[in-house]
């Protein structure tokens, strides 16, 4: 049976075996340990690994888990990675860092809207609903461009794009094309590539990796 | 006079956010081609937050701000919770002046986050410690309402008619007012030009001071060695 140790540092060696392969420097790619379902035992073996960011969806579950985390480790940095309700927003833009999930111009303004002035904003990648799926998140992709501008249009920093590709095909064409995306749109960040596929995504200039299963278990 | 306890406003009472956020924003609008002096900022944009000061800034000046003028507030906002506010003239001498036994409170519309942050960058929290109130947090009804101070002399456990409050705002002075206490209009930040006093007045604070010391004075304290 391997330690969270083990886990996350067989997952950095992977991170940097990639990066080289893509010639870039493994430094440029977060590794974000998703948290969601996790108990604060199972997290705080974690951090004590040296693990710094942790993705949750749910905002309520995050303010029951992460507060008292946070008062004890306070360098660590929360992402948010799930759909988000705007009423929900001006909770998540007090306890995230980062939130990867935006997807419509409502959940930007609410943000906006009660921001905190003792906070920093969170910063936000967009997310695309790359293979233009019905059920899925994410904004359409003939409408990114009009989010893009709306978020360029405010004060809150615009980190990248982020990408959920359909269950059950091939990863590599839909990271593609959100890389592809980016680059029109004159944007850096990628979040893209989750515990199967994060290797490939790696390769086409993940920037953020949202890691759960092959961090959390054996 | 003789009081049982003073409530402080915050922002532009203790510190001078109100005259640092508006400079830079002042300059910001110039050189993005709106001519705009200090004096004009704070009469238009005070006391406005997130997506109503954006309106009101893109409402004055007839269009969208451009992302240049995002980045350059964000980069200044990041910079003011890392390096602090000046403190406004006398208030760090005035504050330590206090008699030790003397209740004292903050009564703030900004987050406590905001409050405890500047009061640590000035060394000020301890002197203020637990008593730090936000309109945000601890009442349904903030400024203008009376609910905060009232809240504030209760977690003290004075009576209000017998509490002092120090506001520089005319939002922050009628809902003082509202509460049954003594309000002392301050207008000692360097936000506070020609006509301040006499738009304090207007909302009925009867009693309006130019600094720190004089302050003392009305207060009946010792007034601050410097």
């Amino acid at each position: 049976m391997s330690s969270p140790a083990e886990r996350r540092q067989a997952i950095l060696n992977e991170i940097a075996a990639a990066a080289k392969l893509a010639r870039r420097d493994p430094a440029d790619i977060q590794l974000v340990a998703v948290s969601k379902g996790r108990s604060a035992e199972e997290i705080e073996a974690l951090i004590v690994a040296g693990q710094r960011d942790f993705g949750e969806s749910r905002v309520q579950e995050a303010l029951q888990k992460w507060p008292a985390l946070l008062a004890r480790y306070p360098d660590i940095r929360l992402h948010a990675i799930g759909r988000l309700q705007s009423n929900k927003a001006a909770e998540a833009a007090k306890l995230f860092n980062t939130i990867h999930s935006l997807d419509r111009p409502s959940l930007l303004e609410a943000l906006i809207k009660d921001a905190d002035r003792a906070l920093p904003f969170p910063s936000i990648y967009i997310q695309v609903n790359i293979g233009e799926e019905e059920q899925k998140g994410g904004c359409a992709i003939g409408e990114l461009g009009a989010l893009v501008e709306a978020v360029r249009r405010s004060p809150i920093p615009l980190t990248g794009l982020m990408a959920i590709p359909p269950l059950g095909l091939e990863a590599s064409p839909f990271f593609a094309l959100l890389a592809k995306l980016a680059r029109r749109h004159d944007v850096n960040g990628l979040s893209i590539g989750m515990s199967g596929d994060f290797r490939t995504a790696v390769m086409l200039g993940a920037t953020a990796v949202r890691i759960g299963s092959a961090l959390f278990e054996d | 006079m003789q009081f049982e306890a003073i409530i402080f406003d915050f922002d532009g009472v203790l510190v001078e956010s109100e005259f640092e956020g508006n400079r830079l924003l002042a300059e910001l609008l110039t050189g993005l081609g709106h001519p705009t002096s200090i004096a004009d900022a704070i009469e238009h944009f005070t006391g406005l937050s997130g997506r109503d000061f954006i309106n009101a800034v893109e409402n004055r000046i007839g269009r969208q701000l451009p992302p240049e003028f995002h980045d350059a507030t964000r980069a200044e906002r990041d910079r003011t919770l890392r390096e602090g506010i000046a403190a406004v003239g006398g208030a760090i001498e005035f504050v330590r002046s206090l008699p030790v036994e003397l209740p004292r409170a903050i009564a703030s519309s900004s987050s406590t986050r905001w409050v405890r942050t500047h009061l640590d960058h000035l060394g000020l929290a301890d002197l203020f410690e637990p008593h730090i109130y936000s309109g945000r947090e601890h009442v349904t009804r903030g400024k203008p309402a009376p609910d905060l101070y009232l809240h504030a002399a209760k977690a003290l456990g004075v009576e209000i008619a017998n509490t002092a409050i120090i506001e520089d705002s005319k939002v922050g002075a009628i809902g003082a007012l509202a509460s049954g206490a003594t309000v002392i209009g301050l207008a000692a930040g360097r936000h506070c030009f020609d006509g301040h006093a006499g738009m304090l007045r207007a909302v009925g604070v009867r009693q309006v001071v130019q600094s720190f010391e004089e302050l003392a004075g009305v207060l009946g304290l010792h007034q601050p060695n410097r």
